[in-house]
């Protein structure tokens, strides 16, 4: 028989590691302890640990069970030995016994979960799969899904002017002659027909659309001042089409009309376009420019983001990249789509969406963006 | 639009202001500058040298060594092969490294000879049109100077877009560019043609009338016409600055009575005709329009087909000019044109440009008239070209007083403009002092009448021809050059009210993201143009009448689609050449003729599943599904499809698979799988499947309702399975909707618990039937007469139980 203090002492530092209010109780408990019975209890105890962990099965641990607080086991049979101790004796050492049953207990099920654990561990591994095997490394072709490029940028861009109040509308694409040129102040003989080079349909009355701008006209028809809306589109040049050329395009046209609108009221709005766009401020210059359906005409462009101003293909190594045509409505557009000039006025502005997605992504080449081709389009993927 | 700023400087002085500043300070005021060009920068490095000896080149009897001295710059031995070179004389000389308009100088060994550089003649040189030998140079000349200090100056060009100067016909000759720029710069403005210039020429002109008589015959598109004879002329080169102006502007130099014509044109901004008058019949010239179609053989070597209605100027027997857009080929000048009759005159803008059109003939002069010239100064052209006429052939005298036709001369008032500093402050957007107005717009020619809170505002005749009608155009001269830079900006006061997207907007967005999160489907944007080609690989049927460009780029995309899946199948063809497996979408448009409204336009979405090793009709027809169920519009599948949106007819369906997508009486879709005959059109060995969605007939439907909650189920649910049989080739749909057609309110939930082909023309489906009610739990014997009901149901129309 080993020390009973150091043995007892050893076991309920063991549990005061978890539960630091038995470590009194143990320690006051030993004083009334008799010698040779305590002994016994703390060695069965750390004969118990031996087996557990010699018992790696269920059945093996089971056993273990039976031997140690089964209906004979050796903790039961102390039990046994109470009988024979005198009164004064009885007490203490009958709580000193059903501890040590309980930390047996304990023990023995802590084992005994492991061993469940290991042996379902065990038949699970059979069934285990490769996570290694996933559908994004298996060939079965294209799996990536995603936005189009040109249609994510158009989204940002919508958000930006619905946040700011603006509706989000579009037109046909084959206009007439009234909505595409005549409305927007440019008359069959005027030479700003010259501007663009226009897809004519045999009738001679109807284009393929050659600006956003006709969706002002159709925009103010169909609404009362004060108004704001944007209207992003297709639209179509009769031109050769080569790594900055293309027959079709993205424009994105905006329009606000109210009282008293300004110059400042367009800075203002080109400057949150630019800026919600690119998340920082973005330096601008604005200039005069000509289109027949604003008075003033402008355009405000952007410092290029490629070059910071030294000149790059971007930008035509102008260090500028013209993005914004925009001015005030001309007086005879109003009229046009039944708003008195002398009580409203309104600023509009296109802007070509292409090209400032080739700016952002480095595209060389703007053919690839109505290839259909999905070595481009899964470049852009969303999953 | 090419300026030289020497050129410029004889109407403002430009000091030193650099031309690159010049470009900057014109593009942020009046019209984008594009470039800035030095076509003369090699002249810094000609040099003048003298030809010391010359001697035979020992090789090539044609070629000829010559030693030249360049003075302080050494002595250079150069081969050459013009005739007018000979020892003493000076020429320019340029040495390897120089590069000319042609191509850089090189030195090399010519048949033995070394040649160090070359002696240039001056259309090598880039400064005249002379190429018949080396340019021989004043006597006076230093040897070693450079041939631009020679010269004098350099013409420096700066190019304006042609696009921005559109509404500013005033800026297409150097003296309108000056006057902008002293108006910006604000230097005087150095107005040499101004009235008193033309009153002295006028009063140096004969006071007789000259040879020829003109006359306006009816109302056509000249809107005035001035002519003036001058005899005793001689067809020459023009002199060298004229030739070196004319260049630098971008023209070819012709010869001195041609060039006067264009070098007024650049100048003060009129085109100017110079007739050979000895072609000129019965000395009469008659602007009328045809009455009788016409052919005119013209200046640049074509033929215009006239029809009656074109204003020409004729003489006594027919037309010889299309007045305003070129000159015939009879009536122009001749190497042996002894008199000239000296046309300026002004036409109406859109009858220029609807002819010019016609005829397909652009010109400089056709370009400049429909912009809109000013016709009061018209006056000045003929002058000018007279001026220079008398001045460059020495010997011409002007034959009669100047010829005119047209309305009296106040017949063109200025056009007057009202507004206020109040109207202008509040287009701009900032405060702008009443005085800084009238400043800035007298320094750009405008007269301005200040009265009590208006501004009486006269616009120049210079500027009254185009885009100046309202006082938003005086808003834009004052905006412009105090620099729109310099107004800052400000968001506008007023309300804003909420605002719910549009319908439209948000299907579109929807759609695109079930296409994408649960279809997992890439999205293409093709051209919405189409060929014939495309069309009969997808077997199309063509539509009576189809939508066709009259002016297409090529025959691939002549016409618009009728629908996205001629489309969609070229992107799978392309795609199937890298990829074994994949999925696009697009959201696109289909456009029809419409016998009222000349076109239609359908808005669809269009969907392919491309797989070599198995269909994904199934697939895609979940996706499909699911779409209609996030956008939460009711739908119901059919077998077949009544045409709306795949012609039921069309060769690419694969036999009984094809589904059609029903809202109430509307197909709004089709979910089909491609015949593998029409893949092979594509060269598509794959299983390709395609939806087809119209989106238009969808945003109408969509309502985005509330969901309306049930309560859960109370009492519980009963299950019963029951086997029935069908006919192998037969669609579980048609099982379901038999039991469906039951409309039983007890039927919580329907779903095929399994499918078993027992043999050629059987099979085994078993149904889950899951029957519960509101008021109670379903007693055994309710549940035994409604799984009656659905078995006779089922069994009558072919499905008994499988025994």
């Amino acid at each position: 028989m080993n020390s009973t203090l150091e043995g007892i002492s050893g076991c309920a530092l063991e549990i005061a590691e978890r539960r630091s209010d038995l470590l009194l109780l143990v320690v006051i408990s030993t004083e009334f302890s008799p010698r040779f019975m305590s002994q016994s209890l703390d060695s069965i105890l750390k004969e118990l640990s031996t087996a557990l962990a010699q018992a790696s099965s269920e059945p093996e641990v089971l056993k273990v069970k039976a031997n140690f607080i089964g209906k004979d086991g050796k903790i039961s049979q102390q039990l046994k030995l109470l009988k024979d101790l005198p009164p004064d004796q009885k007490r203490s050492f009958g709580a000193e016994v059903n501890q040590a049953k309980t930390k047996a207990e304990l023990l023995i099920e802590e084992r005994l979960q492991q061993a469940v654990k290991a042996r379902v561990n065990k038949e699970l591994l059979g069934g285990r799969v490769d996570l290694g095997l996933r559908d994004s490394i298996l060939e079965g072709g294209l799996k990536s899904a995603g936005y189009h490029p040109l249609v994510s940028i158009l989204r940002e861009l919508e958000d930006i002017f619905l946040y700011m109040g603006f509706d989000v509308l579009d037109g046909p694409h084959i206009e007439d002659d009234w909505h595409n040129f005549e409305a927007l102040n440019v008359s069959r003989d005027h030479p700003a027909r010259d501007m663009q080079d226009t897809f004519w349909f045999h009738d001679n009355q109807h284009v393929l659309r050659t600006h956003t701008s006709c969706i002002q006209i159709r925009g103010m028809e169909s609404r009362k001042p004060p108004f704001r809306f944007v209207g992003p589109g297709s639209v179509f040049r009769c031109e050769r089409t080569d790594a900055s050329h293309e027959m079709t395009f993205f424009q994105f046209e905006g329009m606000l009309v109210d009282r008293n609108i300004s110059i400042a009221h367009l800075i203002y709005f080109a400057q949150q376009l630019y800026s919600s766009l690119f998340h920082h401020t973005v330096e601008v210059r604005t200039r005069p420019s000509y289109f027949p359906f604003v008075e003033p005409g402008l355009e405000i462009d952007m410092k290029c983001l490629m070059c910071a101003e030294k000149g790059c293909p971007v930008c035509g190594y102008s260090g500028w990249v013209e993005l914004l045509g925009a001015g005030l409505v001309h007086p005879r557009v109003l009229t046009n789509g039944g708003i008195n000039p002398e009580e409203y006025s309104g600023f509009a502005f296109g802007l070509g969406v292409d090209r400032l997605l080739m700016m952002r992504h480095g595209i060389e080449d703007i053919r690839h963006l109505r290839s259909g081709d999905l070595r481009f389009a899964s470049q852009f993927r969303s999953i | 639009m090419r300026i030289s700023l020497s050129w410029l400087s004889d109407f403002v002085a430009l000091n030193d202001t650099s031309p690159e500043g010049l470009a900057k300070l014109f593009t942020s005021t009046t019209a984008e500058v594009e470039d800035v060009l030095r076509p003369e920068a090699h002249l810094q490095h000609c040099l003048v040298v003298e030809v010391r000896t010359l001697r035979p080149h020992p090789q090539n009897r044609d070629l000829q060594v010559a030693e030249v001295d360049a003075g302080p710059a050494g002595k250079f031995q150069v081969v050459c092969g013009a005739p007018n070179v000979r020892s003493g004389m000076k020429c320019a000389y340029a040495p390897a490294g120089v590069v000319l308009p042609a191509g850089p100088v090189e030195a090399k060994d010519i048949q033995g000879e070394r040649s160090s550089g070359f002696l240039a003649s001056q259309q090598e040189l880039g400064v005249g049109s002379d190429h018949s030998g080396v340019w021989e140079l004043p006597a006076a000349a230093r040897m070693g100077q450079s041939v631009r200090d020679i010269l004098g100056d350099e013409h420096v060009v700066i190019e304006f877009d042609n696009k921005s100067l559109t509404h500013r016909p005033d800026l297409w000759g150097h003296l309108g560019v000056g006057r902008e720029l002293a108006a910006i710069l604000r230097r005087p403005f150095k107005d040499l043609y101004a009235e008193s210039w033309q009153s002295k020429w006028q009063e140096k002109l004969p006071p007789h009338r000259g040879p020829i008589q003109v006359s306006l015959d009816g109302p056509s598109s000249c809107v005035c016409y001035y002519g003036l004879s001058i005899d005793n002329v001689k067809v020459a080169p023009s002199p060298l600055w004229m030739q070196r102006r004319l260049i630098a502007a971008g023209l070819r130099p012709i010869n001195n009575l041609v060039d006067i014509g264009n070098y007024v044109m650049l100048e003060v901004g009129g085109p100017v005709h110079m007739f050979d008058r000895s072609q000129i019949r019965a000395n009469k010239i008659v602007v009328r329009r045809l009455s009788q179609p016409s052919e005119l053989p013209l200046l640049d070597g074509t033929t215009a087909q006239l029809v009656p209605g074109d204003t020409v100027v004729c003489d006594a027997q027919g037309p010889l000019v299309v007045g305003g857009i070129i000159g015939g080929l009879s009536s122009g000048i001749q190497p042996d044109t002894q008199s000239v009759f000296i046309e300026a005159a002004n036409w109406l803008p859109s009858e220029i440009r609807k002819l010019s059109t016609r005829l397909g003939v652009r010109t400089d002069s056709s370009a400049r008239f429909e912009k809109g010239l000013d016709p009061s100064r018209v006056i000045i052209t003929v002058l000018r070209a007279a001026e220079l006429t008398l001045e460059i052939c020495p010997g011409a005298v002007v034959s009669g007083s100047l010829e005119y036709a047209g309305p009296p001369e106040n017949a063109f008032p200025l056009r007057q403009i009202r507004t206020s500093t109040q109207r202008i402050e509040a287009a701009l957007g900032r405060e702008i002092a009443e005085n800084q107005i009238v400043d800035i717009l007298t320094r750009l020619g405008f007269t301005v009448k200040a009265d009590r809170s208006a501004l009486l505002v006269t616009v120049p005749s210079f500027r009254g021809t185009r885009d100046f009608e309202f006082d938003a155009d005086i808003a834009e001269e004052v905006g412009r050059i105090i620099g729109y830079d310099n107004i800052a900006p400000k968001a506008p006061a007023g309300v804003i009210s909420p605002l719910a997207p549009s319908t439209g907007l948000r299907v579109h967005r929807l759609i695109r993201d079930v296409m994408v999160l649960h279809g997992r489907s890439l999205e293409v944007t093709t051209y919405p143009m189409i060929g014939e080609d495309l069309l009969n690989r997808a077997e199309w049927k063509r539509a009576a009448q189809e939508l066709e460009l009259a002016n297409p780029i090529s025959r691939d995309r002549d016409r618009m689609r009728p629908s996205l899946i001629p489309s969609l199948l070229d992107v799978c063809a392309l795609n199937h050449k890298h990829y074994s497996a994949f999925r696009a979408f697009e959201i696109g448009r289909s456009y029809f003729a419409d016998p009222k409204h000349f076109s239609r336009e359908e808005t669809h979405l269009g969907c392919l599943f491309c797989d070599e090793k198995a269909d994904k009709t199934v697939a895609l027809l979940d996706t499909i599904e699911a779409l209609f169920r996030r956008l939460k519009v009711p739908i119901r599948f059919d077998n077949g499809t009544s045409g709306g949106l795949i012609p039921s007819e069309w060769s690419g369906l694969y036999p009984d698979q094809v589904m059609s997508l029903w809202s109430g009486d509307s197909e709004v879709g089709v979910v089909a799988r491609i015949h593998p005959m029409l893949l092979r059109n594509f060269k598509i060995s794959a299983h390709v499947s395609i939806a087809v969605v119209n989106v238009t007939a969808v945003e109408e439907l969509y309502l985005s309702d509330p969901i309306r909650y049930q309560p859960l189920a109370r009492f519980p649910l009963s299950e019963i399975d029951l086997t029935v049989l069908a006919g192998r080739d037969q669609s579980i749909s048609q099982v379901i909707e038999v039991v469906r057609s039951l409309s039983l309110a007890e039927l919580q939930r329907l779903s095929v618990l399994s499918v078993y082909e027992l043999n050629d023309h059987e099979k085994s489906v078993t149904l889950r039937l899951t029957f519960g009610s509101k008021e109670g739990t379903l007693s055994g014997e309710e549940l035994n007469a409604l799984s009656q009901r659905v078995i006779t149901k089922l069994s009558a129309a072919g499905h008994p139980l499988k025994q």
